[in-house]
């Protein structure tokens, strides 16, 4: 019996954003933006759903007049995170 | 990247590898460039204030290393411009806590030492403040070869190791046993000639600390930009 993948997880965009923060621990919005090579708006969109599934907590400040943000995963994100490594080395131990 | 859903087991792992190891040479290129920065930065200024010491025998331009970093900051911050802000690696954080650990010894050793060279300069005969004064540069350059050391350590590089172990070993041994005095003597009859004077307290301590910030920060930088490319 195979353990039920995370779904919130099981997407390319969420899973790079959580795999980047877990080396990372915090980063800012245009960094996590350059690094996944995604668009802002589709970005936004799935800091969001990690934010209100408390993996990843946001915060919003200002820069001198810019507005900042900055993503940190929390310690529910990192055990979600964990959980889905380790079903997923059950699926690659079996082939 | 698009919102897919609908990932094989292989695909989910590729883009944690590669978002890890993307991430991980992000980091590395941003300290190695911070590191490039100090170094090159710290190179010219030790080679401005030896020749300043070397023109005018005027041991205050010293002083002017506990400013040293003011231009880097400007300078790195001139290096990252319109680059958004690259979060602190473990290895990154190491490396910057070693410099700055070097630094706050060196200056308060060295603002110590200044301190009490002048108050015995003040309080006793010549002979006995030549006995007491203490000389700051080799404990800098103990301190200094301590510093490459442990970043060569925490960057896994052999050669750095040995250089700080031989730079700052060897720099101690020579500065204690007046190396650059005796060779520099040679050469000027008196120990008062205004040439001697610059060449042993401007041009070759300028000279020894441009070498070591160039093997111990520059280098690291270089390496740390090339590893991530």
């Amino acid at each position: 019996m195979f353990p039920t993948l995370d779904p919130l997880l099981h997407s390319e965009l969420r899973l790079a954003i959580m795999s980047l923060l877990i080396s990372d621990v915090e980063a800012e919005f245009p960094y996590i933006k350059e690094q996944t090579g995604a668009t802002a708006g589709n970005l936004s969109v799935q800091i969001d759903k990690l934010a209100a599934a408390d993996y990843i907590k946001v915060e919003k400040s200002f820069k001198g007049k810019k507005p900042c943000t900055i993503c940190r995963i929390t310690p529910t994100g990192l055990k979600a995170f964990e959980d889905y490594v380790k079903a997923l080395k059950s699926y690659l131990d079996v082939k | 990247m698009e919102e897919k859903n609908n990932m094989t087991a292989e695909r989910s792992l590729e883009i944690i590898t590669k978002q890890i190891e993307q991430s991980r040479q992000a980091v590395a290129k941003d300290t190695g460039i911070s590191l490039y920065v100090a170094g090159l930065c710290l190179i010219a200024m030790s080679l401005l204030i030896g020749l300043c010491i070397f023109f005018t025998n005027n041991m205050a331009f010293y002083l002017l290393y506990i400013a040293s970093p003011i231009p880097i900051y400007f300078a790195d911050r001139y290096a990252k411009r319109n680059k958004p802000k690259v979060p602190a690696s473990f290895v990154g954080q190491m490396v910057d806590k070693t410099w700055q650990t070097f630094g706050i010894f060196a200056v308060l050793f060295f603002v110590f030492v200044t301190l009490y060279n002048l108050l015995m300069g003040h309080t006793e005969s010549p002979d006995v403040y030549m006995r007491l004064m203490i000389h700051p540069f080799r404990i800098i350059l103990l301190l200094f070869g301590m510093a490459i050391t442990i970043n060569g350590y925490t960057l896994k590089s052999r050669w750095m190791v040995w250089c700080g172990i031989i730079g700052g070993i060897g720099g101690f041994i020579w500065e204690s046993f007046y190396v650059t005095q005796t060779i520099v003597g040679r050469f000027f009859s008196s120990y008062i000639n205004e040439n001697y004077c610059g060449i042993v307290n401007g041009l070759i301590p300028g000279i020894i600390i441009a070498l070591l910030a160039f093997i111990g920060i520059m280098l690291p930088g270089m390496m740390l930009k090339k590893q991530s490319l």
